[in-house]
């Protein structure tokens, strides 16, 4: 193979398909790059078996051909290279790599050792607008678990209908749920995708035009602008959180999102190791505290309007942060029914959009 | 003479262990804090259906109400009674005031819960004075400076000062002279023994042993028959008052660890799972008798051919909870993923202390489990009855019959899900949560 490309398009095709290529793999080919020159262009493609990706970009095609290059040694290669024409020849035992009077030779990796890179292309699924689904994805996997011990936690449901699309996570501890309006299927799907491999989708979602989603079996697909990236599904059954979610709950506090989040920040950093911030709801809006016996205390007052009767219940700031981030908007809404209860987290104007959920903390015996 | 160091010193008393024991401590502190509960008949304990006496005051006593007895069977004997919930951090600030006082005498203080702990005032006489002259000005100063009674027991050893303060109470001083040692134990019912509990007590009373002179007379071939030999020596050395235990003074601990290395090694998914689930209630109940919870977990894990594992995982909130720590210990042990292991060692250790009853992530779907009232009301038990009253039927099943004292709850599992289950939140863990409480 031998081709020639403009430097900038071939750095940036590498540093977005490097995000499907493992950075410790444990077979070499999957830390490995396919290049595959053929017709006009250039196809780079790689996967970790979690994540498969594809791009293809314009290219002067000398001679066709194909060669698997280090994945991580390539990106670094691509972002250094000064301005210009990059040339790439594959020889029988290694790749040139070339620019200005810069010289690289690579070994070949052996390109039958690269996994067959397949994606679905016929399944249920829709279009959707890109920076709907980056914001999405933002809301949502956030309340996704890490922890491995329970695996089907650790993804983010997809329920995709004719009318719409919801994503949905949760660790246990918290849940967020973000509903869009799309041109779905006519039946029903339900998916659940590792939270991981959703983030790398809407951080490569970046392009021109919609984004196509398929949902497949086995795969999840998102493909436009001639990129494609593919996500195995994660098995197992995902808890029924419609019934988590609670319906009218008679105490509700509207405050200013961002000096919401200012706040439980600023005290926050007294509620060390696991010790939590406690929320006072009252006619005069909320008092935030947090402290430990050992180092300190901390409080403050946030304006606000309450409706209800007085109310205290503590959280993990983080998980309280989380979900307020998320919400878009000047004003949010928190919703308590006690102590013991979820907080439901809302837009004061985003009806139906975007909800998060946090159980509290029990504070003593 | 050895030993005899200045001229004028006189041989150290043998009565040189003091066990001091507040008088229902959580529930005095709740009365000093708030003086209208002075006088009341006054429990800690959680409230709801479901809540369980920790302390009662001397007052709640006198209509019957015990420790470990649930809050609502405590409230029909005494209708006025008053629930406080518990604040453990609170009883710790308390503990730590009274534990100055104990240090002021002597260095050799060994802590065994917040409202007990034994002294060797061996090395205190010059500056102090008799052993029960010492016992009394700690009462007082327990007394002036904290406005809280004690009772202290003053004998040659610490099982037999348990055994005094207790004769004591409340607000009293017992002492036990080491030449009256018989004299003061053969009168006595044979569960005053530390560790004879009501199976031991009942199959004692069948063949008519009733008190410990009974018990300390009792033909050693008899004993061995019916509880085998390793545990009748035990009894015959209880029955004699004899205990060689020094007293180990208090350090802060930085983390609080149980292991075990076994005399076969394990295989079994079960039994290990249940040695975990063991060790895991050791662990749950000693940072719940120090008044602290841990954050962090961690599993030691050695084979058969030595090769030894650890893993550590930081919990979302600290917990003093069996269940917990159980949960968290054989996920870790699950995620080893090994390969039926032979196990020569188990180890659960729990790290990142911190004062308190521990703060409690609750779960979305979940109702508040009730796993932290379930261990107090067994600490409450094992205190009384001695460790082996009360075990979880899971690891109880297994002993051989007549081996150790039975459980409480024959029927049914200890209720523990297997670890490492993945069990979504929602519905299907609440569910079988509910089905545990209705078993335990």
């Amino acid at each position: 193979m031998k081709i020639t490309i403009e430097k900038d398009v071939f750095a940036e095709q590498v540093a977005w398909v490097l995000r499907c290529v493992s950075a410790r793999a444990t077979l070499p080919a999957l830390g490995g790059l396919l290049l595959e020159a053929r017709g006009e262009g250039l196809r780079m493609a790689g996967t970790d078996l979690e994540l498969s990706g594809e791009t293809s970009a314009g290219a002067r095609v000398e001679e066709p051909g194909r060669a698997v290059v280090p994945g991580r040694v390539l990106g670094e290669i691509a972002r250094s290279l000064p301005q210009g024409v990059v040339r790439i020849e594959a020889g029988a035992s290694e790749t040139k790599i070339s620019c200005g009077s810069a010289e690289f030779a690579l070994r070949l990796l052996p390109v039958e050792d690269i996994p067959a890179l397949q994606f679905v292309s016929q399944a249920p699924g829709g279009t959707l607008e890109r920076a709907l689904f980056q914001t999405a994805v933002g809301q949502v996997t956030r309340a996704a678990s890490r922890d491995e011990a329970r695996p089907v936690l650790t993804g983010t449901l997809v329920e995709a209908d004719a009318g719409k699309l919801m994503l949905v996570a949760t660790d246990s501890y918290r849940l967020a749920v973000r509903e869009i309006a799309w041109k779905g299927p006519s039946e029903p799907v339900r998916r659940v995708i590792p939270a991981r491999a959703l983030q790398e989708a809407a951080r490569g979602a970046e392009g021109e035009g919609e984004l196509q989603v398929l949902l497949g079996e086995s795969q999840a697909v998102f493909a436009g602008s001639g990129r494609r990236l593919g996500t195995r599904l994660i098995e197992g059954e995902f808890p029924n959180w419609r019934q988590l979610v609670p319906g009218e709950l008679p105490n509700r506090l509207r405050v200013k999102r961002d000096d919401f989040i200012e706040a439980v920040r600023r005290v926050g950093i007294l509620a060390q190791s696991g010790s939590p911030v406690r929320v006072e709801l009252s006619a005069e809006g909320v008092q935030l505290a947090a402290g430990t016996q050992d180092i300190g205390q901390a409080s403050e007052r946030v304006e606000g309007t309450y409706e209800g009767e007085p109310v205290t219940v503590s959280f993990n700031p983080q998980y309280l942060l989380d979900g307020v981030q998320a919400v878009e908007g000047n004003d949010v809404v928190l919703s308590v029914r006690d102590g013991q209860k979820p907080v439901l987290i809302r837009g004061a104007d985003d009806a139906g959009g975007f909800t998060y959920l946090a159980m509290p903390i029990r504070v003593g015996g | 003479m050895p030993g005899a160091a200045s001229p004028g010193s006189r041989p150290p008393p043998a009565e040189r262990i003091l066990h001091v024991d507040m008088d229902a401590f959580y529930a005095s502190v709740e009365a000093l804090d708030d003086p209208a509960l002075r006088g009341a008949p006054l429990v800690v304990g959680s409230p709801g259906p479901r809540g369980v006496v920790m302390s009662a005051s001397y007052e709640a006593r006198r209509f019957g109400v015990r420790s470990a007895m649930p809050s609502v069977r405590a409230r029909r004997l005494c209708p006025e009674l008053v629930i406080v919930p518990p604040r453990f951090v609170r009883y710790r600030e308390e503990s730590d005031r009274v534990l100055d006082i104990l240090f002021s005498v002597t260095p050799l203080v060994e802590t065994v819960s917040l409202d007990e702990a034994f002294l060797d005032v061996s090395g205190a006489g010059r500056l102090f004075g008799l052993p029960i002259e010492i016992a009394g000005r700690i009462r007082a100063r327990v007394r002036e400076e904290r406005g809280l009674a004690c009772s202290v027991g003053v004998a040659p050893n610490k099982l037999l000062a348990k055994i005094a303060s207790r004769q004591a109470k409340p607000d009293g001083i017992g002492v036990v002279p080491a030449d009256g040692v018989r004299r003061f134990l053969n009168p006595l019912p044979v569960d005053r023994l530390w560790g004879v509990g009501p199976e031991t007590t009942s199959t004692l009373g069948r063949l008519g042993v009733r008190t410990v002179g009974e018990l300390a007379v009792l033909s050693a071939d008899v004993a061995a028959r019916v509880f085998g030999p390793g545990p009748a020596a035990h009894l015959a050395s209880l029955a004699r008052g004899a205990d060689e235990r020094p007293v180990i003074p208090y350090e802060p601990a930085k983390q609080v660890s149980a292991e075990q290395t076994f005399d076969r090694d394990l295989d079994a998914p079960e039994e290990i799972r249940r040695e975990l689930l063991r060790l895991s209630d050791k662990v749950a109940s000693r940072l719940r008798t120090s008044g602290r919870a841990a954050r962090t977990v961690t599993i030691k894990v050695r084979l058969a051919n030595f090769t030894t594992v650890t893993r550590s995982r930081t919990l979302v909130a600290a917990t003093d909870v069996a269940a917990r720590v159980y949960r968290a210990s054989g996920d870790m042990f699950q995620d080893l993923r090994l390969a039926r292991p032979r196990i020569r060692l188990l180890g659960v250790a729990a790290s990142g202390l911190v004062d308190g009853a521990g703060p409690e992530q609750l779960r979305l779907g979940e109702r508040p489990d009730r796993w932290g009232d379930a261990d107090r009301a067994v600490d409450r038990a094992r205190e009384r009855f001695g460790r082996d009253a009360v075990e979880r039927a899971a690891i109880a099943r297994r002993r051989p019959r007549g081996a150790r004292p039975p459980t409480a709850s024959p029927q049914g599992s200890s209720g523990l899900p297997p670890p490492g289950s993945p069990a979504p939140p929602g519905n299907r863990e609440s569910a079988r949560d509910a089905r545990t409480r209705r078993r335990s």
